[in-house]
């Protein structure tokens, strides 16, 4: 059983219209037989924080293709993408570059 | 899990570069990101030293990057350039106000110059957008952002335009192009200048003929030239260029003695760039290049300036580099290609005086009469356009990805919001193929951009060059500029004419000269009834083409498409009527009235020429005659008497005010117009005014000031400018001339029309100004001293 997680989600580039304009989050994970990762947070997002048209952050269970994710200001292809496991005061951070331009 | 390494520095990396896989912390990224930037733009040429560029600004990623990326690099490399911002208020509530906000705080101590739709064409986007319902917003609203920037460009006197696009916009572009089967574009799309330039380049390396001498030495196939334009960095090499900078700045150095006269000219001509072979042309002036209209005529013109000064540019070198890299450009060139002096200096400095040195006599067969030196409208859709600003793409290597986190590493300002009409896009679609695609394998992306630059169509597969609109004067495919289309569409209250093969006939119409359009207008008076307008309006001026087309029909009410041409008066007057169409102008009276009446010959094609009397006659009778203006031009058409020959044209306008005949006319019989003729007076109507120009064009002389007057047709809404009036006498005609026609959009484009827009100092002084000459007098803005 994993213990709460908190974390800070961000939203970048656009990706926070879909989140009612707002660009942080303090979130707080609640507790769950297995550990959190990205692919759980993501999850959790749509469930919790997405307010509109979930297909233009969510493409199957990852982001749409053209939205960065940043972990602790790092590219989360450095750090395992979905498989990566959130620790406590994490940055998750979500830049689209699929708006503007 | 850790993150890794940075592959250059202990530190811990900060992303995976898209395209090399590589782990790079943020300061060696934002270090190798600028300096891949740097390269690029020595290697492609993109700049010479002095140069004054104007950056696209949208306030969005691209563009702040751009502009901050421009800014440090020519600080920290002494490109010696002069930067101001450019942007464009399409206005659409919510979105670009938004965003010019960005581009206002973030712009550091860099000039800005907007400019708004509602100033240039009369329409904000969303008044488009509620005019033209679900779809298509994007069509509009890119076709006037292009001309838009060029306007701003001209305004300002900038030597190059620099916009954001990026490797993953070229990609999809390539795509959209692709799925769309549009070979045109796709020459030009990925190319590193501008579309034009390419297009120019590409033109000459079909040259029947060529004799190339560089410093004494002679690459003599046409493969050569091609192959040396690729040199001058018009074309994307800088991909490859990145890893040998030196042998691609060393060739291109002297490839472009002139690079910005290279596009400039080559904008001019692109139609055209026919290089014909001119052995007596010593070093400087290798190429003789023709106009296409030249040729169509079959004559062989030595090349007007510009395309001297295009083929000049491209007196090249050699790039070994580039023929061994690429199979294809190896094939073309050949080994008797020499190389260029070596010169190692980054940038290029400004040719001595390139074009007084390359300038050769200069006939155009066209207009036999001594043309005014000013800019001057185009005497025929064949003409060379107005040159184009020419445009250059720096960050067109740089991956979306890298782009946005370069700009979030730097703190940059930005504005992402969705623009209202994006939604509806067809490039969404192409996007998100693109993406499926870099997802899978991220190398896709530069392989597009790269398929796209070399992507070599057939010698059977005819597109069409670019030629001037007959109305405004910018660059255009067809005889009327895509932009002049849509806002005849939009002013006619049919916005959706403007889009499809269709449009082109009723452009075209248009395109006779603009005239038609407005002239419509004008017509409705009663002369040409309804249909008249419509189709045949303009058409009718169209001459030609127009002409038949469109209009004729719709307004007839021959439903049927059929009846494009037919339709008209296909039967009454006879197909040949329009034919010409030119008359086609008729035509559409015609059709209007009776048919009988004008008959055919009205529209004669030959509508202007003999035919075209034949109309008068009809004319004559019938007092509508004049009423077409069409006919009108015909000269008998007239009174016959009235304008005499020319008189057509002028005529015309005389009675139909429409301006169709006028130009036609004008077209033809400069002299017609003699002053008196026309007055203003006769036209009255002014409005036409369009015929007007005809004229303008072409006999330069005859209209002289007086004759139309500017001031009546003035008025003219469309024309007036139209001849602009005076225009033409005046020589200035020249671009106002036409421009002017072009109805309200014309008037805003000609040359008498004031127009406000917003300048933004260095130190932040913001002012709102009305600029003459919008577009046509090259630097009329003196934004650095503001």
């Amino acid at each position: 059983m994993a213990a709460p997680v908190s974390l800070q989600v961000e939203f970048g580039g656009g990706a926070e219209l879909l989140f009612d304009g707002v660009k942080k989050h303090q979130v707080t994970l609640p507790c769950q037989p297995e550990p959190w990762d990205i692919r759980n947070l993501l999850k959790w997002i749509k469930q919790n924080l997405l307010k509109e048209r979930p297909e233009l952050f969510m493409q199957g269970d990852s982001v749409r293709p053209g939205i960065l994710v940043l972990i602790n200001d790092a590219d989360w292809e450095l750090m395992g993408e979905l498989d990566y496991k959130l620790q406590d005061q994490d940055n998750v951070l979500f830049i689209s570059t699929l708006h503007g331009g | 899990m850790p993150a890794p390494r940075c592959a250059l520095c202990a530190r811990p990396a900060a992303l995976r570069r898209p395209k090399t896989g590589q782990a790079l912390c943020r300061r060696c990224f934002v270090a190798a990101f600028e300096e891949e930037t740097h390269r690029a733009i020595v290697a492609g040429g993109l700049f010479r030293r002095g140069d004054a560029v104007a950056v696209a600004a949208s306030g969005g990623k691209d563009s702040s990057v751009l502009a901050h990326l421009l800014g440090r690099l020519d600080r920290r490399h002494r490109y010696g350039l002069r930067l101001v911002l450019l942007s464009v208020d399409e206005g659409i509530a919510g979105y670009r106000d938004a965003s010019l906000g960005a581009v206002r705080r973030s712009r550091g101590a860099l000039p800005l110059l907007v400019l708004s739709y509602e100033e240039l064409y009369g329409w904000s986007m969303d008044r488009v957008a509620r005019r033209l319902g679900p779809a298509s917003h994007c069509t509009f609203c890119g076709v006037f952002r292009r001309q838009a920037l060029d306007r701003g460009a001209r305004l300002l006197g900038v030597d190059k335009i620099a916009t954001g696009h990026n490797a993953d916009d070229i990609a999809e572009t390539v795509l959209m192009n692709f799925l769309r089967g549009d070979v045109a574009r796709l020459r030009r799309a990925a190319a590193e200048a501008t579309g034009a330039a390419t297009e120019a380049t590409r033109t000459t390396t079909k040259a029947t003929g060529t004799a190339t001498e560089v410093t004494g030495r002679t690459a003599t196939s046409k493969e050569d030239l091609g192959k040396v334009s690729e040199a001058t960095g018009t074309v994307g090499t800088a991909t490859e260029a990145t890893t040998r900078v030196s042998e691609a700045t060393r060739s291109h150095t002297k490839a472009t003695t002139s690079p910005l006269e290279t596009t400039d000219s080559a904008e001019a001509t692109t139609s055209s760039v026919q290089a014909t072979r001119s052995p007596t042309e010593a070093t400087r002036n290798p190429v003789e290049a023709t106009r296409s209209s030249t040729e169509a005529t079959g004559s062989t013109t030595k090349a007007s300036r510009s395309p001297m000064e295009t083929t000049n540019s491209t007196v090249a070198t050699k790039n070994p580099m580039e023929a061994t890299k690429n199979p294809m450009e190896a094939t073309r060139s050949s080994t008797e290609a020499t190389r260029s002096p070596t010169e190692t200096t980054k940038f290029t400095e400004p040719p001595k005086s390139p074009t007084e040195a390359t300038r050769s006599p200069t006939e155009d067969t066209r207009s036999p009469a001594k043309v005014p030196r000013v800019p001057r409208p185009p005497a025929s859709p064949a003409a060379a356009p107005w040159p184009a600003v020419p445009r250059c793409k720096p960050l067109r290597h740089a991956y979306e990805k890298e782009i946005v986190l370069y700009a979030y590493f730097e703190g940059l300002d930005y504005v992402s919001t969705e623009c209202l009409y994006a939604p509806h896009a067809y490039r969404g679609h192409a996007r998100a193929l693109l993406k499926d695609l870099e997802a899978a394998r991220a190398s896709s992306v530069a392989a597009l951009g790269h398929s796209g630059r070399r992507l070599a169509v057939g010698a059977h597969v005819a597109t069409k060059a670019l030629g001037a609109c007959a109305r405004c004067g910018y660059a255009a495919s067809q005889p009327l500029c895509k932009a002049c289309v849509l806002l005849a569409s939009l002013n006619r209250g049919l916005p959706r004419l403007g889009l499809g093969k269709r449009a082109l006939g009723l452009a075209g119409g248009a395109g006779g000269h603009g005239a038609s359009d407005l002239g419509g207008d004008g017509h409705v008076g009663g002369d040409h009834g309804v249909g008249g307008d419509v189709g045949g309006g303009r058409g009718a001026g169209g001459h030609g083409a127009c002409s038949h087309g469109a209009c004729g029909h719709d307004v007839n009410g021959h439903e049927d498409d059929s009846s494009w041409v037919g339709s008209h008066g296909a039967s009454d007057r006879g197909a040949g009527g329009h034919g010409t169409g030119g008359h086609g102008a008729c035509c559409r009276g015609a059709g209007g009235r009776g048919a009988s009446d004008h008959g055919a010959g009205g529209c004669g094609a030959s509508g202007h020429g003999a035919g075209g009397h034949g109309a008068s006659e009809h004319w004559t009778d019938t007092p509508r005659a004049g009423g077409h203006g069409a006919c009108c031009h015909r000269a008998g058409g007239h009174g016959a008497g009235d304008h005499g020959a020319g008189g057509h044209g002028a005529c015309c306008h005389g009675a139909g005010g429409h301006g169709a005949g006028g130009h036609g006319a004008g077209g033809h019989g400069p002299c017609c117009h003699r002053a008196g003729d026309h007055g203003a007076g006769d036209h009255g109507g002014g409005d036409h005014g369009a015929g007007g120009h005809g004229a303008g064009d072409h006999g330069p002389c005859c209209h002289r000031v007086g004759d139309h007057g500017g001031g009546d047709d003035g008025a003219g809404d469309h024309g007036a400018g139209g001849h602009g009036a005076g225009g033409h006498g005046a020589g200035d005609h020249g671009a106002g001339g036409h421009g002017a026609c072009g109805g309200p959009g014309a008037s805003r484009g000609g040359e008498e029309e004031a127009v406000e827009v917003e300048v933004v100092g260095r130190g932040g002084r913001v002012q709102r100004r009305r600029v003459l000459g919008l577009g046509r007098a090259r630097g009329a803005l003196n934004i650095w001293d503001f």
